[in-house]
């Protein structure tokens, strides 16, 4: 099956599964309260907010290499290592490198999206490691052996049943029906993989260029604990996370917090500028970064697209989807779901495989809409569309568009037309979509009746 | 330096320019609705916003007082006595005064060092460190590698207190990052936390559950 194949199946199949649709409308009902709660109470102007961050992100991306080297020298000098990535590959072998010099067994994550992008856990079980990943909803959808559902809420599709069902199965635990009861079947059960492992693994919510530092943006404690108590920390972050200045936080700090969850800010949030120093009585003694290129400096040279590289992975836009919401996170079968992995993916994995993503969409524009960083994703889509079009790629389509054009441009083309569609219908070759009803065409056309009328 | 890097920068530098657009930044106070009205306020606004993040907030005149309230929080946890220490603290300056005042303080109380093993330090009912500012606006206590000795102290343990002095609130985070980056020399620690409550998740339906993997409580003494 093709990737697109794939889609249409799997997007179906949850489209029509009411008990994944009220699972989805509650999670992201409570979530649409919160967020509208907190723009207004922190907020004077979320417009204003939002536009302010959207100019920062443009300058940090107008001085993207700059900024990156002046984090790099900082982080250099602190006595971290950087390491530049161009692929997957790339950053998946200087870890696997790493982990091999220093005979590491065992390494504990905080939730990555990034670390998602080059499929991290899959090649280092691959390798020999044992893997933990530290954050509730990343615990679970490891231990379901599926992929995250959603870039901020992993298991939203998850009921606190089926979490239950599968905390008895996979950690033999007591069963229960309290969220508080499972929260702390995870936090013991991880209590040994934060004291024991040999590497931490985080990704990076912002780099600062002008203080050298990885921000790192949590609830839960589990990141915290995952760069606290390893003896190495590796943080792997895509080149476009920068930001100019350390004070840029105060603004971006809370405008996650309010996109992504509706918190005023999130619980944690960690800046780490290198590994432990001669003064400090604990930390790693190794701190890498890795600089996730994987197709974002190609987008980047695309000035129609640049903007995407605003994204501060909030996702909000998933939220808002209407067709995310109806199809979920997992039809996708992309690292980035929503609109936002609508935009990237195509971009990142190819046109050929991944176009019919940017036609998941019916161009609402709800998602450009609660973008905190004002990323135009509607027009984006229509924009990937255009490019798939020039290309040349659907031949199919262009000849069908050319047709409906011939067939509009006369009032007495389109008559004929109603005539044969009509026969056809009524000799049962043409079939609705499964699932739906095609209303029988009428008799006589809206001229036909209008003529009459007149007369 | 490895080879990527140059491709990457210059694949960076070879992408057409496009002209950043001129903006001018707000200040916080122009920003946010939840601004402290004024100074005098911030104590106040700091203690109702860690509240409703569901902190624990005392205050204390001296350090007397500061260290009779620690000694209250402490009391509960401690199941056997005999046992000796079983909670950890920094050894920073604003603590040895406030544990000089109390024998039974000392007693419990062990101070951090690498020479901990994760194992041990996992087993300590209580981490006590000091600050370095505490936001009003927020409810955020910030806290810095030196100030918070180290980084386990303030994550492992399921109890987090700070203890902090009036003078350390300030109005906004923006007064914060700007103090940091004005003083390089202050801000020289591998890790700095902006601390916002205790640990919570709320992934499994939206509930919301404290202590995660974090502290389950925390708690602030503020003196002055």
């Amino acid at each position: 099956m093709t990737e697109r194949q794939h889609f249409l199946h799997l997007s179906a199949q949850k489209a029509a599964d009411e008990t994944h649709r009220s699972k989805i409308g509650k999670a992201i009902g409570i979530y649409e309260q919160t967020v509208a709660r907190t723009k207004t109470s922190q907020f004077k102007d979320w417009e204003q907010a939002r536009a302010l961050a959207a100019a920062i992100k443009n300058e940090a991306l107008a001085r993207l290499p700059d900024l990156l080297e002046q984090f790099e020298a900082k982080f250099i000098a602190a006595g971290g290592k950087v390491f530049w990535a161009e692929t997957a590959a790339e950053a998946v072998k200087y870890i696997l490198q790493i982990a091999q010099q220093r005979r590491a067994r065992k390494v504990v994550k905080s939730k990555s999206i990034t670390t998602e992008e080059i499929q991290l856990n899959e090649n280092l079980e691959r390798a020999g490691l044992e893997v933990w990943e530290s954050d509730l909803g990343e615990l679970i959808v490891q231990l379901a052996g599926e992929k995250p559902y959603h870039i901020v809420t992993p298991a939203m599709h998850k009921s606190k049943a089926e979490i239950a069902q599968l905390f008895q199965e996979k950690l033999q635990a007591p069963p229960t029906d309290s969220a508080e009861e499972l929260t702390m079947i995870a936090r013991r059960h991880l209590r040994q993989a934060y004291i024991s492992s040999d590497i931490g693994i985080t990704g990076g919510n912002f780099l600062i260029a002008d203080a050298g530092a990885v921000v790192v943006t949590e609830n839960e404690g589990n990141a915290r604990l995952t760069m606290s108590c390893p003896a190495m920390h590796i943080a792997l972050v895509g080149i476009e996370k920068i930001l100019p200045r350390l004070s840029d936080l105060s603004l971006f700090l809370p405008l996650l917090a309010t996109s992504g969850t509706g918190q005023q800010i999130t619980c944690y949030n960690s800046i780490v500028r290198g590994p432990r120093q001669p003064h400090e009585s604990d930390g790693p003694q190794e701190m890498h970064v890795i600089l996730l290129d994987n197709g974002r400096a190609e987008l980047y040279g695309r000035p129609h697209f640049r903007e995407a590289l605003r994204c501060i992975r909030c996702g909000a836009c998933l939220n808002a989807c209407p067709v995310y919401r109806t199809i979920g996170g997992h039809s996708y079968r992309a690292t980035y779901q929503g609109p936002i992995g609508a935009v990237l993916t195509p971009h990142y994995n190819g046109f050929a495989q991944y176009q019919h993503l940017s036609s998941a969409s019916s161009l609402c524009g709800a998602c450009s809409t609660v973008c905190p960083v004002h990323i135009d994703l509607h027009h984006l889509l229509l924009e990937n569309r255009h490019q798939a079009a020039v290309a040349g790629a659907i031949f199919f389509e262009r000849a069908a568009m050319r047709m409906y054009a011939w067939m509009m441009s006369r009032p007495g083309r389109l008559q004929h037309a109603r005539g044969i569609l009509r026969f056809l219908q009524s000799m049962g070759m043409i079939f609705p979509p499964a699932r739906r009803i095609a209303p029988r065409l009428s008799k006589k056309s809206f001229r036909e009746m209008w003529q009459a009328h007149e007369r | 330096m490895n080879a990527s890097r140059q491709k990457i920068l210059q694949r960076l530098r070879a992408a057409q320019p496009l002209a950043a657009q001129a903006f001018a930044a707000a200040q916080d106070a122009a920003l946010f609705a939840d601004y402290p009205a004024s100074s005098a306020q911030r104590a106040e606004h700091f203690a109702a916003k860690f509240v409703s993040l569901k902190g624990e907030f005392y205050r204390a005149q001296n350090f007397m007082e500061a260290a009779a309230q620690l000694k209250e929080l402490l009391q509960p946890l401690a199941q056997n006595p005999q046992n000796g220490a079983f909670c950890a603290r920094h050894a920073h300056g604003l603590l040895d005064q406030i544990f000089q005042a109390d024998s039974w303080l000392q007693q419990v109380c062990v101070c951090e060092s690498h020479e901990i093993t994760n194992i041990d330090f996992a087993k300590f009912e209580a981490g006590i460190t000091a600050a370095d500012f505490l936001v009003a606006r927020t409810g955020s206590i910030i806290l810095q590698a030196q100030s918070a000795g180290g980084r386990r102290l303030s994550v492992l343990p399921p109890l987090h207190i700070v203890v902090a002095q009036r003078e350390q609130l300030v109005n906004s985070l923006e007064d914060a990052f700007a103090a940091l980056s004005a003083q390089n020399e202050k801000f020289d620690a591998s890790y700095l936390a902006v601390i916002t409550g205790p640990s919570r998740t709320s992934d499994i339906e939206k509930t919301l559950v404290l202590g995660a993997h974090g502290p389950k409580r925390l708690a602030i003494i503020l003196i002055g």
